[in-house]
């Protein structure tokens, strides 16, 4: 992950935007969709992005699914009804966070 | 280019090279690693399939496999974990509450009829260990078996041989008291000696006949191919 000591506490609310925006995604899905969506600017690694899927599935925030394709066994995920709920928090999270930044990096000029 | 069943079967053989040896684990890898040679070798032809297999696997990292195993695993005990504590306190919740309160009452009471009370804890102790004993046989030849009829190993099997051993550090903290005679034997004592008991008791059958059944069950709805022995 590029600069990844700033993306890395994000990186779960990426994950369950993604997936609030998709019905299922399998890991290398992901990988590629934010790629994609931010042109190359932000790449997850496979070592951040498992445990981090993994963690998810653990803490009841995400479901799988393993269908069969191309040969192989596909493990997908989907967001729970409790990840529907964390995501919407996590996202107000993260955006009050970057609230709080923009305020430190170009505070708005003071007319005293 | 899709990737034929020949190169799939030589990724599984990979990952269990790179010590991933747990099939719910090498599956995700395999269908990681067959996706990103698919869009390399569609980007670069002239790779040979082992070429772009190991460029692809480079992006795991120095480490390759090992921290996603590792974590995998810390991430399935802890759901078990949890699962075991969710079910903890809802015995301390209406309506179960009620028969842990009677459970503590009733090894209270009978405690109280003996003036040695290890007359009660010690055989209760020796039962608690004797469970675990017996769990802990069934889960391995359970796993034994398993592994025999589909030819796989379940990361999942290993939580509930490893943690299944959680059961003998409560028999063992129970059995404790047992070395040690009642030296102080205020009705206080006795009583809260009578929870901890219970409370061992309690969490021996949360493991056994709640969590373990629930997790298996879970598991082999998604994972067609784990048998439940």
């Amino acid at each position: 992950m590029k600069n990844s000591k700033l993306y890395k506490g994000s990186l779960i609310t990426i994950i369950l935007k993604l997936l609030s925006e998709h019905e299922k995604m399998y890991g290398y899905e992901i990988t590629q969709k934010v790629k994609t969506i931010t042109k190359g600017a932000l790449k997850i690694t496979e070592g951040a992005l498992y445990p981090a899927l993994h963690k998810l599935e653990a803490d009841g925030l995400l479901s799988v699914e393993i269908v069969e394709v191309n040969n192989r066994l596909r493990k997908y995920y989907k967001l729970t009804e409790q990840g529907n709920k964390e995501t919407v928090s996590k996202l107000n999270e993260l955006e009050n966070y970057i609230k709080t930044m923009q305020t430190l990096i170009s505070p708005k000029p003071s007319w005293q | 280019m899709t990737l034929t069943k020949q190169h799939i079967d030589s990724l599984y053989k990979f990952t269990r090279q790179h010590y991933v040896e747990h099939y719910d684990v090498q599956t995700e890898l395999v269908d990681h690693l067959a996706n990103a040679i698919e869009t390399l070798l569609q980007d670069e032809p002239n790779l040979s399939f082992e070429e772009a297999r190991d460029l692809c696997f480079k992006k795991f990292g120095v480490f390759g496999f090992m921290d996603i195993v590792e974590q995998k695993s810390r991430a399935i005990n802890k759901r078990y974990w949890l699962l075991v504590w969710n079910a903890f306190i809802s015995f301390l919740k209406p309506p179960k509450l009620v028969l842990t309160g009677l459970l503590v009452w009733v090894l209270y009471l009978t405690a109280n009829h003996f003036e040695n009370k290890m007359f009660v804890f010690t055989p209760l102790a020796i039962l608690v260990f004797s469970i675990a004993l017996i769990s802990f046989y069934k889960t391995h030849k359970q796993v034994k078996q398993r592994t025999k009829l589909t030819g796989k190993k379940w990361l999942i099997d290993t939580t509930f041989t490893q943690l299944g051993r959680g059961v003998y550090l409560f028999s063992f903290l129970f059995n404790i008291h047992s070395i040690i005679p009642f030296v102080n034997t205020s009705q206080w004592y006795v009583l809260m000696f009578c929870t901890l008991a219970v409370f061992v008791m309690l969490t021996q059958y949360i493991i056994i006949m709640i969590v373990k059944p629930k997790l298996q069950q879970q598991f082999s709805q998604t994972h067609t191919d784990y048998l439940l022995v």
